[in-house]
């Protein structure tokens, strides 16, 4: 035994000790645990299925193993062979027998070299303000810094100056390729059921790819395969449920979550009659289900779909859904190579109707992309200094670029769609996390990506010189199914580094490379999602960004707080922007519609967190510049001069507050406040042939007012009795605490009949004379919104 | 008819929007722009006087009066196919000519009489040092053959009502590239919208030779007189319509791409507007019961 005590002068027989952290209640696993070796200070972190994995010399061991939100556990290993150890996590609520070790976790932020990333914390995100009772994972994500969101009724996000097609979303390895729900309220994350948010906005590591300026990779819960549990909420706006279960107690579980928003409850209230008898609702729905075949294998299936629907009156309806599955396979090749395969399928389609008028003019339109794909992805621990990522990924596009119907015999609309367009997005990358010494780490890494347009299709070549009205190709090429039609590749360094100048500062830096092969094309000022997806394609060039990112973190008063600051840059190539007069509405010719530039972003970051106490919370504050230009001559976008791109916020505040009262009574806050968009509007104005003409002086080259909003929320909690599985809770909230009207849209409205433009008398030659003048208007959405939820689980 | 299609929905996106949020005025600072001057003249075959306005730009928050520029030096040269030369001063009149809200600012031929098919014209206007010159080619006539009318039932949305409704014939020219703007009147009324008049423009792409029948999109009861004109525009002239509509249409859609300037064929120092010209055919017949 007494050999044994000094372990690193042993250095010829290593082991590995391996397994899942996990939470002892449920079975669920837990990503991003650490498990640290106390002896040499070392250790791993549990990967996206909670598998660790350390080799070590023969020696005596004592393991630290924590996660945010659970008990730290404490286990000493005899490491004379290869052990395989699962670790049961307990929270606070659960029996108490174990000691409280100090949070090792606590300095993760300054360890880690992650720059530019966000891990939600989802025991914090859950005390959030549950607005319309459910905490919501998009929401407060839009409450960090450098994350801005496009403001009220949509839930699209901006992520450093990037679009925010440039942001890739992640539902267990399956794309998302609209988050939102109607009105921006809720995502389709439905909160009970997620387990791991992280957020990349900075140094995206290689495993990651096929959008520049983000990862949102989301994990929901697989199902305990322990104990049966319902959780449910019943709320003035929308319910939700979710039941999970064992398959076969420790071996597999199920869960399923359904959601259902019945917001028309609103309209109903309205004086105007048509939207009385509108609609607005959505619902979502989750089934899942893992089974373990073995000591080494395990498979996930997992579904998931969306839907929301518009109805206003009977004469126009908007809908959207989305749809993912997937179908997943890990593998442990030995205790230290563990491999995931997921098969995976995405569906995203958009579509309105309309019944205006009569009979005559039926008409329905969807547009949409799916996708169906795999990912292989290793995660070989090599030594506790070392671990490496790596594998690829294929998946196989469909482009849905527009159809409309007619509805109804007399209808008059003639069907007409455009052809449907295929891309191949393959992938390979290898990304080192390498631990220099004890203080440089590096984590570096290489992606080579690859597109290829497919046909069928047809490839059209315009006049470069020419942007007439109506742009019609030159030239055209038409190619059979299976052939390529263009490819495009994308090699992309990653570097990043941390320097740890003792246990509580630290600086890091990085430089990434991304690519990005689809797009979406958007032709308006205030974000819908008419937008449609495209591929790259001979007219439409791969976008690329270079980002290079430093920062300075540090924590104080025994990680109770933690303060960053991060600066970035970005160059951003080939960015797509429709030209004037583009018509991207069922336009075969589409690709002649768009016009390829640049841009650059760059700004700084900051946040104070207080981690620990009965208050916590956040105050992020970003700085940034944000800007687009297009020089092709030929063109003439906003004089090919440079403009503000649309998400050009300078000033963007957030602050969050949680204060637990006691164990009854919960409160919190958020305060949000941002300078407005930048929009297009026209500076002067002149009459031709009788009509009010406006002349622009640029794009973007106005503001949308400020933007400003308090939530609130309160929740009461029922008595904690020992062995009591029925829990519950009330949550009251307020959305848009003091009524402030922030900016949907804006517009001119000359109208003084029916619009809101003023009517004044004046003499002209002796005579009176009625005269307009006109008046901006602002649309906004949400005036103050309280909701109260009852919640309960058991 | 095709802008039918895209007119409904683009209309039924716009009603969504104005339920679907709630609305108010607020005060939104304008920055100040260079002034620049506004060219309007449309030279014609039909009318012995040519007229060109002269106007300027003005802040667009601020009331829909807009002055003419009364000081300005306004002069177009003819030259016919044959080479002859007419050069003519035009003098301000005070007449105020189709629009509401407008104050003069108009200018009128002394010399120039109606315009003929074939020669060009060439606008010059100098005001405050500063010089503004276009360039307009007068297209060859294409002759309406005749016009009928027949009682028609309702049809929307292609007929909003029963009543008459005017069928033009004509033989479009074999050669491509012709494009036309029709107007109609009723009894002498310009037809179109809220007192401005309609852009009925279209080019040759789907019809090129053949022989145009057109029904055309207004209602007429016994004993009006239906006057219709089938003018012969420039290429670039209807793409300015076309930028014209398209600005016209998207005022109040908040979905409409963002707003850019009209095409102009005003060269020189910076200056709007549009200086083209009409090849008129025109034709006129009464509604009578058969």
């Amino acid at each position: 035994m007494s050999f044994a005590q000094n372990p690193s002068e042993n250095t010829t027989n290593k082991y590995t000790i391996s397994g899942y952290v996990k939470d002892k209640d449920t079975g669920e696993s837990l990503i991003g645990a650490n498990v640290i070796v106390l002896e040499t200070k070392q250790g791993a972190v549990s990967n996206d299925y909670g598998y660790y994995s350390i080799r070590l010399s023969q020696g005596n061991y004592t393991l630290l193993v924590n996660f945010s939100g659970y008990l730290t556990d404490t286990i000493t290993v005899q490491l004379n062979t290869d052990k395989q150890f699962n670790v049961n996590l307990r929270t606070p609520e659960a029996q108490l027998n174990t000691v409280v070790i100090e949070d090792a976790r606590g300095n993760a932020n300054v360890s880690s070299t992650e720059m530019g990333k966000e891990k939600l914390d989802m025991a914090q995100v859950k005390t959030m303000p549950a607005l319309f009772g459910e905490v919501d994972v998009l929401r407060t994500i839009q409450l960090l810094p450098g994350v801005k969101t496009a403001g009220d009724g949509s839930n699209s996000f901006f992520v450093r100056g990037g679009n925010y097609d440039q942001n890739l979303i992640t539902l267990d390895g399956a794309t998302v390729y609209n988050a939102s729900h109607l009105g921006g309220l809720f995502s389709v994350f439905n909160s009970d059921a997620v387990k791991d948010a992280t957020l990349y906005k900075g140094a995206i590591p290689a495993y990651y790819g096929g959008r520049l300026s983000s990862v949102l990779d989301i994990r929901m819960n697989e199902g305990s395969d322990r104990k049966f549990g319902v959780k449910a909420g019943i709320g003035s706006l929308s319910s939700r449920l979710m039941v999970e279960g064992p398959i076969k107690k420790e071996k597999g579980g199920f869960l399923i979550t359904a959601r259902r928003s019945y917001a028309d409850i609103f309209l109903a209230l309205s004086s105007d009659s048509i939207a009385k008898k509108s609609t607005l609702y959505f619902y979502d729905l989750n089934a899942k289900a893992h089974y373990r075949l073995g000591e080494k294998d395990q498979i996930f299936v997992s579904g998931y779909i969306g839907r929301d629907v518009f109805e206003l009156g009977d004469q126009f309806g908007l809908n959207w859904g989305n749809a993912t599955a997937t179908l997943r396979w890990n593998h442990l090749f030995t205790n230290r190579l563990f491999s995931n395969l997921t098969l995976l399928f995405s569906d995203f389609f958009y579509g309105f109707s309309i019944n205006a008028g009569d009979n005559n003019f039926k008409a329905s339109y969807e547009s949409g992309i799916r996708e169906a794909g795999a990912k292989i992805n290793l995660d070989y621990f090599i030594t506790p200094e070392i671990k490496v990522k790596f594998g690829g990924e294929s998946s196989y596009l469909w482009f849905n670029s527009g159809e409309i119907k007619p509805v109804g015999e007399n209808s008059v609309i003639r069907p007409l769609k455009t052809p449907t367009r295929y891309g191949l997005q393959t992938a390979v990358y290898a990304n080192v996390e390498h631990k220099i010494s004890s203080r440089l780490t590096l984590e570096y890494g290489f992606r080579y990506a690859n597109f290829l347009q497919m046909g069928e299709g047809t490839k059209y070549r315009f006049d470069e010189t020419k942007f007439d009205l109506v742009r019609t190709p030159i030239d055209s090429t038409v190619y059979s199914g299976g052939q390529v039609m263009q490819a495009y590749h994308s090699p992309e360094p990653r570097v990043a580094g941390t320097f740890r100048i003792n246990e509580v500062n630290s600086v890091k830096a990085s430089y990434t490379r991304t690519g990005q092969f689809i797009h979406v094309a958007s032709n308006s000022n205030a974000g819908l999602p008419t937008d449609l997806w495209v591929p790259s394609t001979s007219i439409i060039k791969p976008e690329f960004c270079d980002q290079i990112s430093a920062g300075y973190y540090r924590n104080l008063k025994d990680n109770m707080f933690e303060i960053s600051v991060e600066g970035y840059y970005k160059w951003l190539h080939n960015q797509i922007e429709f030209r004037n007069d583009a018509n991207i509405f069922l336009n075969k010719y589409i690709e002649g519609e768009f016009v390829i530039g640049k841009g650059w972003t760059y700004g700084a970051e900051f946040l104070l967190k207080k981690t620990k106490g009965k208050f916590t919370g956040w105050f992020g504050y970003t700085l940034s510049w944000s800007w687009r230009q297009f020089d092709n001559p030929y063109a003439k976008i906003s004089n090919q001069e440079a403009f503000y791109a649309r998400n050009d916020r300078r000033h963007d505040f957030s602050l969050v507050m949680n204060y637990k009262l006691n164990q009854r009574w919960t409160f919190a806050a958020n305060w949000v406040f941002y300078s407005g968009l930048a929009f297009t509007a026209p500076t002067n104005k002149y009459t031709l042939d009788g009509r009010i003409i406006g002349q622009y002086t640029g794009r973007n080259n106005y503001r949308f007012p400020v933007y400003h909003r308090a939530d609130l929320s309160a929740t009461l909690y029922s008595k904690e009795k020992p062995n009591q599985r029925f829990k519950w809770n009330i949550n009251f909230s307020v959305f848009n605490l003091y009524g402030r009207a922030n900016p949907w849209s804006i517009q001119f409205d000359s109208d003084a009949v029916n619009g809101k433009a003023k009517k004044s008398t004046t003499i002209v030659n002796g005579q009176p004379q009625e005269v307009v003048t006109p008046v901006a208007v602002m649309t906004y959405l949400f005036s103050v919104v309280p909701s109260v939820t009852f919640n309960f689980e058991f | 008819m095709k802008k039918l299609n895209r007119l409904s929905l683009v209309l039924a996106v716009i009603t969504l929007l104005s339920f679907y949020g709630c609305q108010k005025v607020i005060d939104f600072p304008l920055r100040d722009s260079e002034t620049r001057l506004v060219i309007e003249g449309t030279i014609n075959n039909l009318d012995s006087i040519q007229y060109v306005r002269i106007s300027k730009t003005k802040s667009y928050l601020t009331p829909n009066t807009f002055d003419g520029v009364p000081d300005a030096f306004v002069e177009i040269t003819e030259v016919l196919k044959d080479g002859r030369t007419l050069i003519d001063t035009l003098t301000l009149t005070d007449m105020d000519g189709e629009c509401k809200s407008c104050l003069g600012g108009f200018y009128r031929s002394r010399k120039l009489k109606n315009a003929t098919p074939g020669a060009t014209y060439k606008l010059r206007v100098v005001h405050q040092g500063k010089t503004h010159f276009a360039t307009t080619r007068l297209q060859e006539i294409v002759p309406i053959d005749t016009l009928t009318f027949k009682y028609q039932n309702a049809n929307p949305p292609f007929r909003d009502s029963t009543g008459y409704y005017v069928t033009l014939y004509g033989k479009e020219p074999d050669t491509s590239g012709n494009h036309y703007r029709i107007k109609v009147y009723k009894n002498r009324l310009l037809q179109g919208g809220e007192g401005v008049p309609d852009y009925l423009v279209n080019d040759d792409r789907a019809f090129n030779g053949v022989y145009i029948i057109n029904e055309l999109p207004y209602v007429f009861k016994e004993n009006d007189t239906a006057r219709v004109e089938l003018i012969s525009i420039e290429p670039i002239m209807y793409r300015y319509y076309q930028t014209l509509i398209r600005q016209v249409f998207a005022g109040g859609n908040p979905f409409a791409p963002p707003g850019d300037n009209l095409v102009s064929n005003i060269k020189g120092d910076p200056a709007f507007g549009f200086f083209g010209s009409f090849a008129i055919s025109r034709r006129e017949v009464v509604i009578k019961k058969p």
